[in-house]
């Protein structure tokens, strides 16, 4: 059974505005699934840090947008939820390609939310681990 | 007494910061203190979210820059880090202007290195707090 609450956009992230560090770090959802949503990011110029791997905020600008995505898609019409704490452990090394993130719920209550964000290369091999919280707010 | 071992100049910042995450997201170093390093990033299309406010990616992706810089000049010729953790409280909203992120050390060893981040509005009032954990690795 789906765990969202919020009708499923059609294309995700549609309705965000074009100028935003989601557009400018070319972050893109890919996929919806009943409990669980995947976004990917490409590993260039744009994510990149000294030495030519991913930098590790470049890991956790993806974590904070696919996690803060899949929240907003379990709150009801008249809410909204901003980001409290994320933490995040970088386990290997990226050098270019694209890396995709799948966020899971650990927690969806009524004033918070608890979201499980992992970080993989193409080849399924763990690049960063992310937990975020978030709370829940009405409008 | 300043804690550098290598200070790097301006221009060897801008050099090792070319076609990064850190051009790419505006962040600028300011100032490097005998003990601390501070930059600025703007907050605009660059790093807003969707309802246009400062992304916490953003805040942690600064973080973990000036983090990481302050890192490697603390560190013995032939050695470079990389970030291991890295955890972020996002406490206040900015819509726009710069924001600055002050990084100061908790622990500089010789495997592991880690830094408190301080991240604030033009008015000094806190908008993150972030500390990260580096790894010392040989070239």
């Amino acid at each position: 059974m789906s765990i969202w609450k919020a009708i499923i956009p059609t294309l995700p992230l549609a309705d965000s505005p074009q100028y935003s560090l989601n557009q400018h770090l070319d972050i893109k959802i890919v996929e919806i699934g009943a409990d669980y949503v995947k976004a990917s990011m490409p590993v260039d110029e744009r994510t990149r840090r000294s030495r030519g791997i991913l930098h590790g905020g470049a890991s956790v600008a993806l974590a904070e947008t696919v996690g803060g995505y899949a929240a907003q898609l379990c709150l009801d019409a008249d809410e909204y939820c901003v980001g409290l704490q994320i933490n995040a452990n970088h386990i290997r090394r990226v050098e270019g390609g694209l890396v995709y993130a799948v966020t899971t719920p650990v927690h969806i209550g009524r004033s918070t939310q608890v979201w499980d964000i992992r970080i993989a290369d193409p080849q399924d091999r763990i690049v960063c681990m992310s937990r975020l919280t978030l709370t829940v707010m009405k409008r | 007494m300043a804690i550098w071992k290598h200070k790097l100049s301006t221009d060897e910042i801008q050099q090792i910061t070319e076609n990064t995450l850190v051009r790419h997201l505006g962040i600028q170093i300011t100032e490097i203190g005998d003990d601390y390093i501070k930059a600025s990033m703007p907050v605009d299309h660059r790093t807003h979210q969707p309802m246009g406010i400062l992304h916490g990616g953003a805040s942690v992706a600064l973080a973990e820059t000036v983090g990481s810089l302050a890192a490697q000049m603390c560190v013995e010729p032939g050695h470079f880090v990389v970030g291991l953790e890295i955890n972020a409280n996002h406490i206040r909203s900015v819509r726009q202007g710069l924001v600055f992120g002050v990084a100061t050390p908790i622990h500089i060893g010789r495997s592991t290195h880690v830094w408190n981040i301080r991240i604030a509005d033009e008015q000094d009032k806190t908008v993150c707090i972030s500390r990260l954990t580096m790894s010392v690795l040989k070239s």
